[in-house]
């Protein structure tokens, strides 16, 4: 599956030209405050009525981890999802070393290619000439028959013979990418997805309704495509998101620490909740500016590790009625 | 004297499969000769050279008595195709034998939607499991990569007590092919070889 990543001019808002090209003062003076060291300006505000007469965002700026000075951060409206369309609850600031990475199409590649084959183990099987039954014994003598000189039935160029080189038993392609490579290949892909459009910042996944046509609905009516992906924080959800999206073929649910490049890409839109977004990005920031030196995976399994009953002693020795004295 | 030997032929009364009667020659084998009529009359067996041999310039076999054997009557030429040419095949309640029905697989069923879900799990997670501790086959097989050779023995580490027991033919065959493997791999093949 390659994914073709075309940069097209959508007709409704498009978020990172609109950041990128409105170059006022306001945005500046907000985005040099949130690149200094202060406290974080997270204001949430948690009752509905002041959202309604207020008219003011909730969120007016975020602190970035690791900030960056060679580019600028990225920015993403914060949605909300108790309605059909959705009320504007504020701007977020996102990490350019997350959401503004070079699309690297190789790396992307390199990440899929891995997610197929680490895991994938070829069962076919192809007995040899030697495993057949039969093809012990010389067919005809050697010379004097008119016939061509053969030592076995179940050589490769006989019929219903053996395979020379064919498929030898359960095959593994197990192998790891390297720990920068697997998150370099999620921050790209992250960063295709702002870039394309395709990323949707939402304040959490409570929803009204558990009907999957309000959620099918709701995805028309905001432009996500036919697969969307939802990601929260932890791994357990709402009722009514779990309830829609199983009513619904193309909508996946996953907690963050599932997200991964293959699921990122099969579907179009991807959805995450603000405490999802703050635990990717942190988590990969971090991955980003470790500096541990990467361990080499080592197989250290065991046939121990498996065994399900405890081991018996199968010593057989007799028993003595009193102690032995030599 | 030529006629009393020919009359004492025909008073004993052998098998015969046709009759030469006065008014012509009857096969026994169709039913037209199953008539009193025939049983009663003088017959002839055998053909024989009649003693006036009629003049005549056509050919003609009229020297000679007819063959018992020529069956009279109309003569049809030809051949009869007896294969069917067009029309279905009779299956005679066999089906006919034909490639399994195309089915599509469903892309975005639960296996395929979430395919590759927590293989990111060591970065995105808390950073106690690895991907590797999330995989499933053959235990000899998980999170581990080798040539045939590799595998038949750490396959024979790990299950060749059982298979001893109870699978001696594998067990032969394992042991078989490893020892095989090993002269084939170093004193035949060259150092770096894909298996």
């Amino acid at each position: 599956m390659q994914p073709q990543i075309v940069l097209t001019r959508k007709g409704r808002l498009f978020q990172g030209f609109q950041a990128f090209l409105s170059s006022s003062s306001k945005f500046h003076h907000r985005h040099q405050s949130s690149d200094s060291n202060e406290a974080a300006d997270f204001s949430t505000n948690t009752t509905d009525g002041d959202e309604e007469t207020s008219l003011k965002p909730v969120i007016t700026s975020r602190s970035l981890q690791f900030p960056v000075k060679h580019t600028y951060p990225r920015l993403a409206w914060l949605e909300s999802m108790d309605s059909l369309e959705g009320k504007k609850l504020g701007m977020l600031d996102l990490h350019p070393d997350v959401f503004a990475v070079y699309p690297r199409i190789d790396v992307l590649h390199q990440n899929i290619h891995w997610q197929k084959m680490y895991r994938h183990i070829d069962y076919n099987f192809e007995k040899s000439r030697a495993e057949l039954r039969g093809g012990g014994r010389k067919p005809w003598p050697q010379k004097g028959m008119g016939k061509a000189r053969h030592g076995s039935i179940r050589s490769p160029l006989w019929i219903r013979g053996a395979k020379a080189h064919g498929p030898r038993g359960p095959t593994s392609y197990f192998y790891m990418l390297p720990r920068s490579v697997r998150g370099l290949g999620l921050r790209i892909a992250l960063s295709c997805k702002y870039a394309q459009n395709d990323l949707a910042v939402v304040e959490s996944l409570d929803i009204p309704s558990s009907d999957p046509e309000f959620m099918a609905e709701m995805a028309d009516v905001r432009f996500w495509g036919y697969s969307v992906l939802f990601v929260d924080d932890t791994d357990v959800m709402p009722d009514n998101i779990a309830v829609s999206v199983n009513g619904n073929e193309g909508f996946s649910l996953m907690p963050s620490y599932g997200l991964n490049v293959y699921s990122i890409l099969k579907h179009e839109t991807l959805v995450l909740t603000v405490a999802a977004l703050e635990k990717i990005e942190r988590k990969l920031l971090e991955e980003m500016h470790s500096t541990e030196k990467e361990k080499k995976f080592v197989n250290t399994l065991r046939p121990e590790d498996f065994r399900t009953r405890p081991k018996e002693d199968e010593r057989m020795y007799r028993k003595w009625s009193q102690p032995l004295y030599f | 004297m030529f006629k009393s030997w020919l009359l004492r032929i025909v008073s004993s009364k052998p098998h015969f499969s046709s009759l030469i009667t006065k008014n012509g020659v009857k096969c026994l084998g169709s039913p037209a000769c199953y008539s009193t009529k025939s049983h009663d009359e003088n017959v002839d067996l055998v053909t024989y050279k009649k003693d006036v041999r009629p003049e005549g310039g056509d050919r003609t076999f009229d020297a000679y008595t007819p063959s018992p054997f020529r069956v009279p009557g109309p003569k049809r030429y030809g051949y009869a195709i007896k294969y069917k040419t067009d029309g279905l095949l009779p299956r005679d309640g066999k089906p006919v034998r034909s490639l399994p029905p195309y089915r599509p697989e469903n892309k975005w069923d639960s296996k395929h939607a979430l395919f590759g879900q927590n293989d990111y799990i060591d970065i995105l997670g808390d950073g106690d499991i690895h991907p590797a501790d999330l995989l499933t086959g053959p235990r000899w097989l998980i999170a581990f990569k080798g040539n045939e050779r590799e595998r038949l023995m750490r396959k024979m580490e790990w299950e060749g007590p059982r298979l001893k027991l109870m699978y001696p033919s594998e067990y032969n065959r394992m042991q078989k092919r490893i020892r095989y493997l090993t002269k084939l791999y170093n004193h035949k093949r060259k150092s770096r070889w894909a298996d």
